[in-house]
């Protein structure tokens, strides 16, 4: 198949009406008299402040907020293109329904206009068809009870989106999935971040950003492993301000880009190489002696042994953690690191030498996609979180491990855990029936109250059973309350029924049990046609996904619904599309990636049909419960037995706080308060109590309504730049501004913060299962990550430290046995792939080149947000993939010529112009010369400027723990036209 | 034409800062609604991903990459350039236009009084940094050259800076008064141990080759094709070299002066009620 660039500006399809353009009303004196609205930019995480000026319910201009501290009214192109994004001509307006029966990306799919009511009745009697056999009751074997649950994995019924959604948006979105049974929801987040939830997550506790966008102008040194010049140009303010202050930039990437230009030391690598690097400088420092002896000893598990143990000698003691450590780091010398990512000996000793300086500290590492999309993503993560533990970098302003994010909400989204292995701030779903049971006990410690305890002491209560291992009691006490708080929040029924016996009773379990599958294994599932309907909002995975060609495939199969502002390539294929709204027309809460929570007001009316996401979500499940009757668990439970369990779902959707089945008015205000609730309003759920009334517990106190009634409690609301204290004013906190999870600390396990909420790393416990050490153990060891039980054998599952692994695609034989890929027996859903469809691999001896992708300031991600914005396409009309002059000479093609582009997903190979720049040069690889090609994955078949899907040439391989797909590596041959 | 007040407003470009996220070009076209231009792919070796090409009636800000690489050091040296109209303190533009349309306002921005504007190029032609484009604009439904305005409209009502510097996240584009910027820009300038450009004291002969806008870099502004000192003439020199290259039209065009007065009466009433903010000159 080959797909020639297309380019018009203006052109229109049939379907677009037209709301009018831009620009509209253009006065000055119209710019000064309007109102301003404040609001929150939609493109990437950085949660910069968008201040809107409307006047007679039209926005007349948009920039940057100047009360806002992040951001000072600067915007980076793409949100200054604003105006044209909200008032483009080719927004969708109303809900449409396809009339060609057949999909493909040359079907047009003969959209007629329908009225909402029509699209709700429609999806919900086709989830109705899909759910008729899906079993909700099961006998068990050894009590001859009946169990009432639903396998979550097994729900036909899937739901993709969004992290452009709102906070609450998302939460509802989450809740709708659960209540219908399922845990087959993914989004955005598990191709972006899902490794560092796992990598960060098992090391300090919480798998996000350490530090916050801000806090860059406290380091010294800043290791950059990604391109935050172009994805994240606002937190480049922030760094030019540290290196105005004499801070040092080192950068890493395999081609020299904008972030480049502004390094003090720049280094080219071979994508996929990452952990080696890491394990390198962890050498450097150990062998170097520039580690915080301090700061290990006190605040990590270094000087422990594996049986929780401290050992005075740990420097030297063999047993110790860190020795370990140091003996699965000598391999790394810098001469291996040079073989196994091209970066030269000297280079690498410069970078090494600067970054562990000790006037180098604090030292902050930048990362993104370029380290968390690969098979062994999460190890890098890993290797990096441990570097920052032993030069000290960790819990202090200016250092840390700073995940940079994608989405505007991307970090709400995660949070609110649209993920098929978690429910609610990080809490997984009950895995199993003993898991349930057990529940029953946790709820049992009040007698008085079985559907729980409002006792804080009842958050430990597991620590009273001697049965549990100290590893279960941990477990159960982070998840237990939390199903607690949902079945308050939600209006379900957790555990067995009626709870006197829970070892012998029924279950009766609303939350779907067990694990959904991971996005990528869920496309395959989608594709076999096991899952039969796929509701999919604000996401493009026709252009996102890894090897998007099986996933356009697998769009052509499945009843989908499409809810979205523009007709993406993905709504190509949809059965019902849905018109979604642009941010400034909805009101709701947002999380940037350093965690802080803002709330962005609406400015003007949706256009057209164009409904609120919180509006449609409601809707949605109202007529799904409606039409469709599908019931929980314990109200069949109810139907067969006549055993009431006290469930009432409809008494708290959207919220306990409005309830739409009641009539009530409801707002994102009263969805809000439920997920971030400080203590418990006892006339919201009369009868019922909870340990933990905030749904989302790292959300808890953000509403408050005693701490600031001026925003009615809504903390996310508050917008004062005033310090709270000097340290504050010092560091750059900004603690009076809005709200940041955990209970507003701004720098996570800093234990210096005044007003700290979480400061201590929580994270680690013994190999064996009877040693607890207690909190403020970053892992340099990790249990959480790697089963440990043969600590000294090289096999990545069995290890509780990092190693490094080739790529599934090695560009080297050579390398490829020498450190063999985690790709194959470790990952836990193989069985989907050899059941269904197996990942295409292929040899270096056919695709010689190593082919990564790379994103640009001016456009967004699968790019509906972008190509469809005239401003930005003129600066980017075309997709084009980047080589040396070395290989493009090779091949015998000059700049702006096309060229073949083949990798084992497509053999036959997709044309695309090529750009020959000097910011690519070939890498010396195990002493061969190798070469890298790079493309920008932004385009797509659809939309003002439409081109090739970088996707549709990437591997659909994974993470074997984090299932983030190794998008950054795969092998690819390049050919003249 | 020397303006002899230094307090007048002033940009400084710090390319060392650049990013090149192209906030600032994006921004001018929301500002001043200039319509987005047709463009294609720029993979020219050392250009590459400028877009558009040049400057236009509809780009009056257009940021430019400039690709180096020394080979023997394997050292790449990327620049970027935020470009438009530098408002020259002593601009070549202005002494050449046959209808004075194109004038210099007291506070040093130059601008025109697109009524006025015959198309003759004349201005075009004097220009040493090409910023200055002939177009009938759909937004303000007249025939004229058009360029970066420094915002005036914006500076007029009281505003602080223009759309491009607000717009700015590195502070590589800051905002101000003459003296002040170009002090900050020679403190740059040294702090680094780059160039500056822009900053040129009075000349011999009456001209001032100095700029409203100035930049500091760590690369020669030669090598960033920025005109030389010798392609920045004065006025006289110029009109000089037009009516040498282009005598006959000029001595055409003194021939038709009576027609123009009568064009020109008659375009500044069409023009008047849709040149609001741009006539606190009149």
């Amino acid at each position: 198949m080959a797909t020639i660039t297309t380019f018009a500006l203006g052109e229109i399809p049939e379907v677009m009406a037209t709301t009018g353009e831009y620009p509209r009303l253009d006065r000055i004196e119209n710019y000064l008299e309007g109102q301003t609205v404040p609001s929150i930019c939609l493109y990437c995480a950085g949660g910069c402040g968008v201040r809107v000026t409307t006047l007679n319910g039209e926005i007349i201009e948009t920039e940057g907020d100047p009360d806002h501290p992040i951001n000072s009214g600067r915007l980076c192109s793409k949100p200054s293109a604003y105006p044209q994004l909200i008032y483009s001509e080719r927004r969708i307006l109303y809900p449409m329904k396809r009339t060609n029966p057949n999909k493909g990306e040359n079907e047009d799919p003969g959209w007629v206009q329908i009225t909402w009511d029509e699209a709700y009745s429609t999806i919900a009697s086709k989830i109705q068809e899909a759910m008729e056999n899906v079993p909700y009751k099961r006998t068990n074997t050894t009590t001859g009870e009946d169990d009432y649950y639903y396998v979550g994995k097994d729900s036909p019924v899937s739901w993709l989106g969004s992290s452009y959604w709102n906070n609450e948006e998302c939460y509802l979105g989450r809740k709708l999935t659960a209540l219908i049974g399922s845990n087959n929801i993914e989004h955005q987040a598990r191709k972006c971040h899902a490794s560092t939830v796992v990598g960060l997550g098992s090391t300090f506790g919480f798998g996000a950003m350490t530090n916050h966008i801000i806090d860059a102008k406290n380091s010294k040194v800043f290791l950059i492993v990604s391109n935050p010049a172009e994805s994240h140009s606002m937190e480049f303010r922030w760094v030019t301000e540290a290196v105005l202050n004499g801070a040092k930039i080192i950068n890493l990437d395999p081609r020299f880009n904008r972030t480049s230009t502004k390094a003090d030391i720049f280094a080219r690598y071979r994508s996929g190489s990452e952990a080696a690097i890491y394990l390198g400088l962890i050498r450097y420092t150990i062998i170097n002696a520039r580690y915080d002896k301090n700061f290990l000893e006190t605040r990590t598990n270094a000087p422990y042994d594996l049986d929780g143990n401290f050992l005075s000698d740990w420097e030297t003691n063999p047993d110790s953690i860190f020795s370990k450590l140091k003996a699965i780091a000598e391999d790394y010398t810098p001469e291996e690191v040079y073989k196994i990512s091209g970066i030269a000996v000297e280079k690498f000793d410069l970078i090494a030498d600067t970054f562990t300086d000790l006037n180098n500290r604090p030292g902050n590492i930048y990362y993104a996609m370029g380290t968390t999309q690969h098979t062994n993503a999460s190890q890098a993560i890993r290797a990096q979180a441990i570097l920052q533990l032993l030069l000290g970098n960790m819990g202090v302003p200016g250092g840390g491990v700073n995940a940079l994010r994608g989405i505007s909400n991307v970090q709400g989204s995660t949070d609110m855990n649209m993920l098929m292995h978690l429910i609610m701030g990080y809490r997984a779903p009950p895995r199993n029936e003993t898991e349930i049971r057990r529940y029953q006990k946790w709820k049992n410690y009040d007698p008085a109250n079985r559907g729980g305890s409002s006792d804080p002491a009842a958050v430990k209560a597991n620590d009273n059973d001697p049965s549990y291992t100290v590893w279960e009691q941990r477990y159960y006490n982070r998840h237990f309350p939390t199903w607690n708080s949902l079945e308050y929040n939600w209006g379900m029924y957790v555990g067995t029924w009626p709870g006197i016996d829970p070892d012998n009773e029924s279950i009766v379990c609303d939350l779907p049990v067990d694990y959904g599958y991971p996005i990528v294994a869920l496309f395959r599932k989608i594709w076999n046609e096991d899952i039969k309907v796929l509701i999919c909002n604000g996401e493009n995975p026709a252009v996102s996904m890894p090897n998007a060609e099986l996933v356009r495939d697998a769009l052509s199969k499945v009843f989908l619904v499409v809810e979205e502002i523009f007709e993406t390539e993905t709504a190509w294929f949809a059965d019902i599309l849905l018109p979604g709204t642009v941010q400034v027309e909805r009101s709701g809460s947002i999380t940037n990636t350093g965690r802080w929570i803002q709330w962005r007001w609406k400015a003007i009316d949706p256009p057209g049909e164009c409904k609120p996401e919180l509006e449609y979500v409601t809707e949605l499940y109202q007529k799904i419960r409606e039409d469709a009757g599908v019931k929980l668990p314990s109200e069949r439970y109810k139907d067969d037995t006549g055993h009431d369990t006290g469930s009432r779902p409809e008494d708290c959707w959207p919220s306990p706080y409005a309830s739409v089945f009641n009539g009530d008015p409801y707002t994102a205000e009263d969805v809000y308060k439920e997920i971030g609730a400080k203590s418990l309003d006892p006339s919201l759920r009369p009868g019922y109590v909870t340990v933990q009334p905030a749904a989302n517990v790292i959300y808890k106190n953000s509403y408050d309504p005693e701490l600031d009634p001026s925003v009615e409690g809504i903390l996310a609301k508050r917008r004062d730049p005033t310090p709270l204290d000097s340290e504050d004013a010092q560091y750059g906190y900004f603690k009076n501004w809005a709200f940041s999870w955990m209970l507003n600390q701004r720098v996570l396990y800093n234990i210096n913060e005044s007003h700290s909420g979480v400061n201590y790393f929580f994270t680690w416990w013994a190999l064996n299962d009877t040693t607890w050490l207690g909190f403020d153990k970053g892992a340099v060891w990790s249990r959480l990550l790697f089963n440990a039980s043969i600590p000294d054998v090289k096999n990545p599952l069995s290890h509780g430290m990092p190693l490094h692994n080739e790529p599934l695609e090695s560009p080297d034989s050579e390398l490829e046995i020498e450190y063999p890929t985690m790709w194959g027996s470790y990952y836990t859903y193989y069985n989907v792939y050899e059941d269904i469809k197996p990942v295409e691999i292929g040899d270096s001896s056919t695709y010689p080149y190593v082919l990564t992708t790379f994103r640009l300031a001016e456009h967004m991600q699968a790019g509906a947000l972008t190509r469809n914005v005239p401003w930005l396409v003129e600066l980017f009309p075309e997709v084009f993939v980047e080589m040396s002059p070395t290989l493009a000479s090779e091949i015998g093609v000059s700049s702006g010529d096309y060229v073949l582009l083949k990798t084992a997903r497509n053999p036959d190979g997709d044309m695309v112009k090529c750009v020959v720049t000097d910011r690519i040069q070939p890498l010396i690889i195990n002493g061969k010369t190798i070469h890298e090609v790079a493309m920008p994955w932004h385009w797509g078949f659809r939309g003002l400027s439409t081109g090739l899907s970088a996707n549709v040439l990437t591997m659909d391989a994974v993470d074997v723990s984090a299932h983030i797909p190794e998008y950054k590596a795969c092998l690819c041959k390049v050919e003249k036209v | 034409m020397m303006v002899s007040i230094y307090n007048r407003p002033s940009m400084f470009f710090d390319l060392t800062k650049c990013i090149a996220c192209r906030a600032c070009q994006v921004a001018c076209k929301r500002w001043n609604k200039r319509l987005a231009e047709e463009t294609s792919l720029n993979s020219d070796p050392t250009t590459q991903w400028t877009n558009p090409p040049t400057l236009s009636s509809n780009t009056w800000r257009l940021v430019k990459y400039k690709l180096k690489y020394d080979e023997v050091n394997d050292e790449v040296t990327w620049t970027f350039i935020p470009y438009s109209c530098m408002h020259c303190n002593d601009p070549p533009c202005v002494g050449v236009c046959p209808t004075k349309a194109v004038f210099k306002r007291d506070d040093g921005i130059v601008h025109i009084h697109s009524e006025r504007c015959i198309g003759c190029g004349y201005c075009i032609e004097a220009c040493p940094y090409k910023v200055r484009f002939f177009a009938d604009d759909e937004y303000f439904g007249i025939k004229s050259i058009y360029k970066c305005t420094y915002c005036l409209d914006r500076l007029d009502a009281g505003l602080s800076e223009t759309a491009c510097v607000q717009a700015c996240p590195t502070e590589a584009l800051e905002f101000g008064e003459y003296t002040e910027m170009h002090e900050k820009a020679r403190q740059r300038a040294k702090a680094v141990g780059g160039y500056i450009y822009g900053d040129e004291s009075p000349l011999a002969g009456g001209s001032d080759i100095g700029t409203s806008s100035v930049y500091v870099s760590n690369v020669p502004f030669e090598e960033l094709g920025f005109p030389t000192e010798e392609q920045r003439i004065s006025a006289p020199f110029v009109m000089e070299r037009i009516l040498l290259e282009r005598g006959g039209l000029a001595i055409f065009g003194l021939g038709v002066l009576s027609f123009l007065g009568f064009a020109l009466w008659r375009r500044e009433r069409i023009g008047k009620a849709k040149m609001r903010e741009l006539s606190k000159e009149e």
